[in-house]
């Protein structure tokens, strides 16, 4: 009879590269589609602040898109610019990040390249769900659509001239 | 245990601000490479995205200025890169091409990936 060896490792304290199996951090998870879904709120809500931009400020340029990536779920935005001017673009945006099992919404208005200011930052956390998402999705970007004048003052200010 | 090299780009995670401006990030200057700008500070109350250098997949590399050579100390170049570790400047301006047009191009996608402290704001790192 043959002796079996018991082997055994000591457990090793550390975390990094855990990520790549899945394990950290822990997030739900969600379809593309749901973020599809998502980014068509926050832009129907901004139609009518773009609407109010274009009004007080006609021939204004506005893009709407969206990015993605590891960290952050979805930035779903409005780009607003003036044409032939080094004016910074102001862009109006709400950012999904994941916080453990929920999501946190962060919504402000803030210079394209320079990162400036415009219009103060709100967020919320919510769960991991569509009509949570959804809901506040609408909210912030309601909240957003007030900020018509912030925007024309900045795409008229000078100092706010990039290279 | 390694240490996390986290780089700002300034401004917001915009598509267009994480791809370089044809005609500006495409030309290097003395102590500096061509390239998107990153660098280790935000300016206080501004908005920057944080990209952890060591998640940046090739081609695309962080190169710090040589600040012997008239560089701005903290500031990087991000750029495609040859096999050798120089600017493929083909690939740079193929990527520069891109702004503006609302596609995401393969590179821009790549940085975004490598974004790991989406909005972080100055005076608070």
């Amino acid at each position: 009879m043959t002796l079996a060896s018991v082997v055994s490792f000591p457990p090793v304290a550390r975390n990094e590269y855990l990520d790549r199996l899945g394990v950290l951090p822990p997030r739900p998870a969600f379809t593309p589609e749901l973020w599809t879904t998502v980014h068509d709120e926050v832009q129907e809500q901004l139609m009518s602040l773009e609407a109010d931009v274009r009004q007080k400020m006609p021939g204004i340029r506005v893009r709407a898109g969206h990015t993605s990536g590891r960290h952050f779920y979805l930035f779903s935005y409005r780009t607003f610019s003036m044409p032939d001017t080094a004016l910074d673009p102001v862009v109006v945006g709400i950012t999904f990040t994941s916080v453990e099992q929920s999501v946190t919404v962060e919504a402000d208005v803030s210079g394209e390249q320079i990162g400036d200011c415009i219009s103060s930052a709100v967020s919320k956390t919510v769960p991991s769900s569509k009509e949570a998402l959804l809901a506040a999705a609408r909210e912030l970007a309601q909240n957003l659509c007030q900020s018509a004048d912030a925007i024309v003052a900045a795409l008229a200010d000078p100092s706010r001239r990039v290279e | 245990m390694e240490r996390r090299v986290v780089v700002y780009i300034w401004g917001n995670l915009t598509a267009d601000n994480f791809t370089p401006r044809a005609g500006k990030d495409t030309i290097g200057r003395p102590g500096q490479q061509a390239g998107l700008s990153a660098s280790d500070v935000i300016p206080p109350g501004r908005k920057a995205q944080g990209i952890d250098i060591a998640k940046l997949i090739a081609p695309l590399r962080a190169i710090p200025d040589n600040i012997e050579r008239g560089g701005t100390p903290g500031h990087f170049a991000i750029a495609p890169t040859d096999e050798l570790g120089a600017v493929d400047l083909r690939q740079l301006e193929d990527w520069a091409m891109s702004r503006g047009t609302g596609r995401t191009h393969e590179f821009t996608q790549l940085l975004l990936n490598a974004v790991v402290q989406p909005n972080a704001t100055g005076g608070t790192q």
